[in-house]
Order: structure tokens, then C-alpha cells, then sequence
């Protein structure tokens, strides 16, 4: 890592020709991926990724550089590159540093660089037997085990001096069902902010299975309606709803530009009264879970919407300054290349009392979506879309046929207060969400929710 | 820290009695990255960064391992690791290097117009964009995105067969997104322009182009879901040729993960469809002479008047089928293993303008934008539901703006049902590859809306 001394002359030349503010993010991060096809390691890769990022901030301007040098003489350098970008003469002094260290919410049992690759491509092998055998359709299984120690530090000229250790691992599966020249496929892939004991808990070869299983349902699968109708979305991954529709728009980053749909809200009633929902980067081992986000503030449960009112935005330093508001610990970033701004760590949907065949049972007609995909959204104006990887058609009140993958359609603004049935059965999905600070792990969650109605980008035949 | 040189000879000598072959890839990158907001520099990004990865061939097989650190400890690291991961993997693919053999040489050595520009310019150029975009219509207060970015790579490449070999780019993109509103509504547009040298960038044009494209989205609502004859913004038909690249790649089509797979002389396309790899063209912000493997890249037709005429493939996937590498072999990062993508692919300008096209269709929609390509395109079935929007086309003119639908199909059905190609072909933001289209009349294609 770096020195105290060291980092007290960067900070001090950062500041040196303007500026109130100035920190140094450092990461040394080792990876491990091997992946398996048809039951061959094809790629086994493991590396050490380390950089250093210093920001520099001027009121709410935002000057940052990054470089894989630790040495104090091309700190220094960089330092004073960026400085020459801000102007006004020296406005603050680096203050002596205190240390304060967060941890707790990410315990970790078995770590996992300390376990042989042997026994990972076990696992793989495992996965990958479970799928194939699942179905004589089942044409292709690749699986993936995905392992990372990240080691942060991070100091400012407030005086922090934080450092954080966050293990991570994923293992995943995709299978693929193969009939009359038609290709489908399925995808699982549970994860966690822990260590090798992940595997007490999640079985891999179910997870060869569930994959296997969703490849055979969607390849005997017809295609999806298109049009608007009532929907169920599965507990778990069903999150991906509220992520896209309303989470992103939260984000400080685009509030405080007053490029959100959901900017000059707070307090007023966005969704319908079934709602609540919160973000949450504390959640023990939750895979979007930290003890600091990458500014060094402790992360915390931040109710963002309580039964349809906007109680909160998402809130990182920077942005904070621009709309009057204390960071709610919502600062990340993918590593030391990507300046941090505000994003989701776990975000759900509270549960509610309805069983899932309540929330079917009044459905003359509409689509049950058991697996979800990725999505994307245009915070400004709210428009999403998210796609279906496992649905089935729901038929007077009941769950029909199998349908194959679709893109669903809508606005945030609109949708959030068409959910009219929340259950009880609250489950957490893993994902990477995307955005301008890069790539980072999040949980999106939910119970099964009802949406009275939204457009399913199916197909007609010609 | 040392110096590439001497880091490549220190794991040549650590490797040397460990691994049989041994491949040193490197990559260096500075960039800089300017965003405008309320006529300030808001966000002001540089970096210089390196990084090395290294292919190693033992006794057991192919083990792969980075290093962002360039020290000794690092250096044992990743001959360790590399021996560590070979012991895994299935031995019978061992790539072969290859040995210097002579390059094409039309890519290297053009000057660096990028260097002619300072910084300054660079502000300036974005303070001005801000403000145009901001003074042409009342509706458009507000902008989402202005965004200057560049960035200068190096790769190096080498291998224990003696290769030695270094390739350098530059280039940039300018991006403005901005918001327009209307009592309670509100739309975006955007523009974008990718450049070797930005002086010849025309601000006012980018300007102009967001902003009509906002207002022009004001009020957009779904249309009835159906099959509607329709046009492609060339901008949108580089998006899904993009997203479908995977399907092209060898060994996705031997491992059964491409719906082209057994494809090869198969008509997949209208006889409109003729499909490119130009790693030479002047132009083209992926030309290069090598890939990150050392194979010479090559010129090729993918699809020729519909017909597929083959795929693409690296040393690995090439050798299971007995050919070579058709030189398109390279890493998304040092991170990434050698994966397969092409260097500058474009599908071949037609002869007329897109809107005379448009002014011979009686109906139809003209579809400007889509969006969820990560999630809604499927490379692997072929199959396709992306968020859309676009306009009525009634009678030979535009109409009203349509938004909150999507469209839906299969890739080759898509390209089958070309009827036109237009005139106005356009290159994307390079990614993984540089993709370039113009404009498209298909015969129907699968809406949902209201």
C-alpha cells in the first residue's frame, strides 16, 4: 500500500493551485476466472490488477487521473498535472490523518485464494454434469467460477484514512437446448460478497440444473404475446423492474443535473401505496454489499420510497454538493480508472402479504415472467426496458404455456404506480449494473409483484 | 516500476525452464475525458496507464495470467499463475505462435493529427458545443451529456519464437445528449461524431442534430402492435450488427453458441446484403496490420450478396478445424483471454438516399433508435425484442413520432427481408470492433405498442 507521508505530499500538491478537496484511491485487486466448456477447461485466468486514482474537487467540478505507478515521484506528477486544472490558488491544507476503519458486514470464513484451483474445477465439472444430464436437448453447458480479493485505501484532505477488503465470488452457468435447428438458452449465476464458503450454501450442481431447465422449458417454448397486459414478476431477479424504472433515476448523478424523472419529488407520492422500497449496502455477504462505498463512507439502509412516497435519493460527495445533501454512502466505482459517483448496491422491494397465486388468480390473461434478464433506461425521461428470459402466459387465473424470451417496455413515472399487488416472499437476485462509474455487483430484489399493465415486446407470426 | 523491455525479459527468463511457448502481450493507453456542464468543465478525467498479459504453454497445457505491476514480484507472479493455469486446461489446444512473416504495412506509420490539438481547443470546442446546443430551440434547456474523449494505445507483442511486434492509434469521440420539454413531457436526442483529427469536427452540426432529434420526440406515443413495413436508421442497423457479432466468431459456431453454425454458403440475407472486414481502410478506427495474437489481419467478404461466406476465426478455433487464423484473434483487455471479433466490418452503402426511399413507401414506421442491446438481442438463437422509437411514415413523409414500443424478429429473418440499402453509411463509437451501416427498407417487422 502507500505511506501516510507519501500521501500527505500528493494530497498537498493536488491542492496546491486550487481546489477545497482532494483524495487518493488506491486498489490492488487479485482475480481468478476459470471457465469450463462441454467439460474442458478452455480459460483459466488469473492476474492483479493495481492503479491509483487522485480526485481533485473545486466546489462541484471534478478533476481526476489514474495510473499504475505507486512511486511517490510519478504520484507527485500526476498530482500536479491535475492540478494545473484547477485554478484560483491554494484553498485548503491536507489535514493530519485519523483512521477509521468500518467492517463487519462482509465476514468471511474461507478465503478464497487460499483454496486449491483443483477443487474449483471440481465445482465446474460438477455443474457442468448436472446440466448435461438433465435432458437429452441440452446441447451445450459452459460454466464459470469467478473469484476477486479487492484491497482499497482510500485518504483525503479531510483527514480520513480508510481501507476496506472485499472478496467476491460468483459461479455460473449457461446451458443451451439445441431442436431442429432452433437454439435456446438458460442462465444462473448466484454470487455473494464472501468466501469460499459459499458453497455450504449454494449447490452447484443445482445450479447446472436450474440453468438446464430453463434452456428445455424455453426451447418447447412458443414465442411471447406482444401488446399491453397485466404481468408477474417472479420474486429475485424481478427486481431488475424497479432497478431500471426508478432506481437509476435516484442516482444523484443525474438528480442534481435536473436530468432525472424523478428530480423535485421528495416527499411526494410516486408510486402506488403497495411500495416500499430500499437500498441497502449492508445486507450480510449481500453480493452488492460493502462496508465503505469508494469514497470511504460507512454504507447504510437508505429507504428510498415508503409506501409510494419519495423519502430519499442515492448520494455521493460530489453530487451532494450540487443539490445540498449529505452523501447517503452510495459512492461506487468499477476500480481506480473510473472517478466514483452515486449507484445502487442492494435494492428491493419490501414485501407485502399476497401469495403468488393471489396475485395470478384475478389474471384473466397476461404473462407470469419466472426468469428476468438485463434491462436499460434513459433516466431523463424515465423510458426502460428489461427483458424476460423464462415466461409463461397466464390464463383465468393460472400459469399456462411456456413463452420464450421478450423485451418489456415502459416509463418509470407510469409503471410505479400500475404495481397493484406486492407478495410475501422477498428473494434477492445477482447482477452487474452498468453505468458511467463502470461496471459493479448489485442485488436487485423483489417478492413477486403484479403490474396491472405494460407492453411485452412478443412476436406475431407472418 | 521497469520498463516493458526489461519486464519481458525477466519473465522470458523466469519462464523459460516452467514454459514450453510463451506469448507477452502488452498494452499501454493515455486518454482524456472532458465533460461540460452549465458552460463549466465538470468532470476532467486523464490517465496512463500499462499493462501486461502472458500466454504460457506447459507441459499440461495453456494457462493465462496479467499483471497491471511491472516489478519482479509481479513477474514471478504471473509465470507462476500461468503454470498454475495451464494444469488445468484441455491440452490438445495448444496455439502455435507464429514466427515473423511480412505484414501488410499500410496502417502503421500516418502521423498523429490527434497531437496538433491542445487541451484548451478541446474545452473550448466543448464549451462551444454546450452553448449551441443550448441556444437553438427554447424547448432544449437542459443537457444530459457533452462529452469529449480521446484516447492514444499501444500494443506490443511478444512471443518466444522471436516476435516482436508494436502497433500504435489514436482516436477520439465528441457526444451530446441533451433534454427537451414541453409542458409535462419530456424527450432526448442525441449525436455523436468519432474522429482521427477533431479540426475537422462541426459543432454546429452535432448541435442541431440532438436538439432536432429531441424536440422531434416531444409527444411520442406507442403505435398498435403489428407487422409494419419499415426503414432502419442506419445508426440503429450498426447497433444490432454489433450486438449479433458473437455469431460470427468460429468458436462459438464449433461449440454450438451461434444459430450460424453449419451456415457457411447458406444464404442468411437479401441479395442487398454484402458484408465486410476492411482491416485497411484509411478511415477505419480498428485498422491494423496484425492481431493481438501475431496473425496478419486480413481482408475478407463475410457475406457477399447474401450469402455467408464464411466466419472469423483466431489460431485456437482455426486449428480445430485443420485452416489458419484468419488473423481476427484479439483481447478485449489485458484481462481477457483471446477472444474472436473483427477489426473494421461495414455492410455496403446502396445507391440511393435514404429519403428517397422513404418518399416510395404509401405506410410503414421509420425506426431512429433502439435500446437494451445488452439484454434484448441473443446471439447465440438469432433472436432479437429491442426498446424502439421512431416515426409514422404516411405516404412518403414522416409523421408523428412514436416511442414505447419495441421490435422484435430473428437476425437472418431481418436480413432476408431487406429490400433497399441506402446511401448513408455510418460508423459507430469503436468498441470491440469498429461497425459501420447505412440505412435499411425491410419488408415487415414485428411491433408491439399499444
Amino acid at each position: 500500500m502507500l505511506n501516510r507521508v507519501t500521501v500527505e505530499n500528493v494530497l498537498n500538491e493536488s491542492l496546491a493551485r486550487g481546489g477545497d478537496f482532494a483524495e487518493i484511491y488506491l486498489e490492488d485487486k487479485i482475480t481468478s476466472n476459470i471457465k469450463l466448456v462441454q467439460g474442458d477447461i478452455k480459460d483459466s485466468l488469473s492476474g492483479r490488477d493495481y492503479g491509483i486514482g487522485i480526485r481533485i474537487l473545486d466546489g462541484t467540478n471534478s478533476v481526476y487521473g489514474y495510473t499504475n505507478s505507486p512511486s511517490e515521484a510519478e504520484l507527485i506528477k500526476l498530482a500536479r498535472s491535475l492540478s494545473l486544472s484547477v485554478s484560483g490558488g491554494r484553498k485548503a491544507q491536507p489535514g493530519s490523518f485519523e483512521e477509521s476503519i468500518h467492517s463487519g458486514n462482509n465476514p468471511i470464513k474461507i478465503q478464497l485464494s487460499t483454496v486449491e484451483k483443483k477443487e474449483k474445477v471440481e465445482l465446474l465439472k460438477r455443474s457442468y454434469l448436472a446440466a448435461k444430464e438433465y435432458d437429452q436437448v441440452i446441447s451445450q453447458v459452459t460454466s464459470a467460477y469467478m473469484e476477486e480479493e479487492q484491497n482499497i485505501l482510500i485518504a483525503n484532505s479531510d483527514g480520513l484514512w480508510t481501507s476496506d477488503s472485499r472478496s467476491r465470488v460468483r459461479f455460473a452457468v449457461s446451458a443451451t437446448a439445441s431442436l431442429n435447428g432452433e437454439l435456446q438458452q438458460g442462465y444462473y449465476a448466484p454470487g455473494a460478497s464472501m468466501g469460499y464458503e459459499l458453497f455450504n450454501y449454494v449447490d452447484v450442481a443445482k445450479v447446472g440444473l436450474e440453468a438446464a431447465r430453463i434452456a428445455k422449458a424455453m426451447i418447447h417454448a412458443d414465442y411471447a404475446p406482444s401488446g399491453k397486459m397485466p404481468v408477474v414478476l417472479e420474486n429475485g431477479f424481478g427486481g431488475v423492474l424497479f432497478h431500471e424504472a426508478c432506481g437509476h433515476a435516484l442516482e444523484a448523478s443525474f438528480v442534481s443535473k435536473g436530468t432525472s424523472a424523478f428530480g423535485g419529488k421528495l416527499e411526494q407520492e410516486v408510486a402506488s401505496k403497495h411500495i416500499t422500497a430500499i437500498d441497502d449496502g449492508t445486507i450480510t455477504n449481500g453480493w452488492g454489499t460493502t462496508n465503505i462505498d469508494d469514497e470511504g463512507t460507512p454504507t447504510r439502509k437508505n429507504v428510498l420510497i415508503q409506501n409510494g412516497v419519495l423519502k430519499s435519493y442515492l448520494v455521493d460527495k460530489l453530487n451532494g454538493r450540487r443539490m445540498g445533501l449529505e452523501s447517503t454512502g452510495s459512492a461506487r466505482r468499477q476500480s481506480y480508472r473510473y472517478p466514483p459517483t452515486s449507484r445502487m448496491n442492494n435494492t428491493y422491494i419490501a414485501p407485502g402479504h399476497m401469495s403468488l397465486s393471489d396475485l395470478i388468480g384475478s389474471i384473466e390473461m397476461g404473462l407470469y415472467a419466472k426468469n428476468l434478464g438485463g434491462g436499460s433506461v434513459n433516466p431523463a425521461t424515465g423510458d426502460f426496458n428489461f427483458s424476460v428470459m423464462e415466461g409463461y402466459l397466464i390464463k383465468n387465473g393460472r400459469i399456462a404455456e411456456p413463452v420464450r424470451g421478450a423485451t418489456l417496455v415502459g416509463n418509470g413515472i407510469e409503471i410505479l404506480k400500475l404495481i397493484d399487488g406486492v407478495g410475501s416472499n422477498l428473494k434477492m437476485g445477482q447482477g452487474m449494473c452498468g453505468a458511467s462509474s463502470g461496471s459493479v455487483p448489485v442485488n436487485v430484489g423483489q417478492p413477486a409483484i403484479r403490474v396491472s399493465s405494460i407492453t411485452v415486446g412478443g412476436r406475431k407470426e407472418e | 516500476m521497469m520498463d516493458f523491455n526489461a519486464f519481458s525479459s525477466l519473465v522470458f527468463a523466469k519462464g523459460k525452464y516452467r514454459l514450453n511457448e510463451m506469448e507477452i502481450f502488452y498494452s499501454s493507453r493515455k486518454t482524456l475525458k472532458i465533460e461540460v456542464f452549465n458552460q463549466k468543465v465538470d468532470n476532467y478525467v486523464v490517465s496512463d496507464t500499462e499493462g501486461v498479459a502472458l500466454r504460457g504453454v506447459g507441459s499440461d497445457g495453456v494457462g493465462h495470467s496479467y499483471t497491471e505491476r511491472l516489478d519482479e514480484e509481479s513477474a514471478e507472479m504471473i509465470v507462476e499463475e500461468a503454470c498454475q493455469n495451464g494444469k488445468f486446461t484441455d491440452s490438445n489446444e495448444r496455439p502455435l505462435f507464429p514466427k515473423r512473416y511480412d505484414y501488410p504495412g499500410v496502417v502503421r506509420k500516418k502521423p498523429d493529427e490527434m497531437k496538433e490539438f491542445q487541451t484548451e481547443e478541446k474545452i473550448s470546442m466543448m464549451l462551444n458545443l454546450e452553448n449551441e446546443a443550448l441556444k437553438l430551440d427554447s424547448r432544449v434547456g437542459k443537457i444530459q451529456m457533452c462529452i469529449y474523449e480521446d484516447s492514444h494505445t499501444v500494443r506490443r507483442l511478444k512471443n518466444s519464437k522471436g516476435l516482436d511486434l508494436e502497433e500504435g492509434s489514436s482516436m477520439g469521440y465528441v457526444y451530446l445528449s441533451v433534454v427537451a420539454k414541453q409542458d409535462e413531457d419530456i424527450s432526448t436526442g442525441s449525436s455523436f461524431r468519432v474522429f482521427k483529427n477533431p479540426k475537422k469536427i462541426q459543432i454546429e452540426k452535432i448541435a442541431r442534430e440532438a436538439v432536432e432529434e429531441a424536440v422531434s420526440f416531444l409527444y411520442a406515443r406507442p403505435v398498435g402492435s403489428g407487422n409494419y413495413g419499415a426503414v432502419i436508421r442506419n445508426r440503429v442497423f450498426v447497433d444490432i450488427l454489433e450486438g449479433f457479432i458473437p455469431a460470427f466468431s468460429g468458436l462459438n459456431a464449433q461449440r454450438g453458441l451461434s444459430f450460424l453454425m453449419g451456415k457457411e454458403g447458406d444464404l442468411i440475407g437479401s441479395p442487398e446484403i454484402t458484408i465486410i472486414e476492411d482491416p485497411f481502410m484509411e478511415e477505419g478506427h480498428c485498422s491494423c496490420d496484425f492481431d493481438d495474437e501475431g496473425y496478419k489481419t486480413t481482408k475478407k467478404i463475410i457475406v457477399e450478396e447474401g450469402r455467408l461466406n464464411g466466419l472469423l476465426y483466431d489460431s485456437v478455433s482455426s486449428g480445430n478445424i485443420g485452416s489458419s487464423s484468419t488473423g481476427n484473434g484479439f483481447r478485449s483487455s489485458i484481462k481477457e483471454t483471446i477472444g474472436i471479433r473483427p477489426t473494421n466490418l461495414l455492410v455496403e452503402k446502396g445507391t440511393r438516399e435514404l429519403n428517397k426511399i422513404i418518399e416510395e413507401m404509401d405506410s410503414g414506421i421509420f425506426i431512429t433508435e433502439v435500446a437494451g442491446l445488452h439484454s434484448g438481442l441473443d446471439s447465440v438463437s438469432g433472436d432479437f425484442s429491442l426498446q424502439a422509437q421512431g416515426f409514422e411514415i404516411v405516404e412518403g413523409t414522416l409523421g408523428r413520432p412514436i416511442k414505447g414500443i419495441t421490435i422484435s424478429g430473428n437476425l437472418i429473418q431481418l436480413l432476408k427481408g431487406v429490400e433497399e440499402v441506402s446511401d448513408d453509411i455510418l460508423f459507430g463509437i469503436p468498441g470491440d470492433g469498429c461497425f459501420g451501416a447505412p440505412s435499411i427498407k425491410i419488408n415487415s417487422i414485428s411491433v408491439s405498442g399499444d
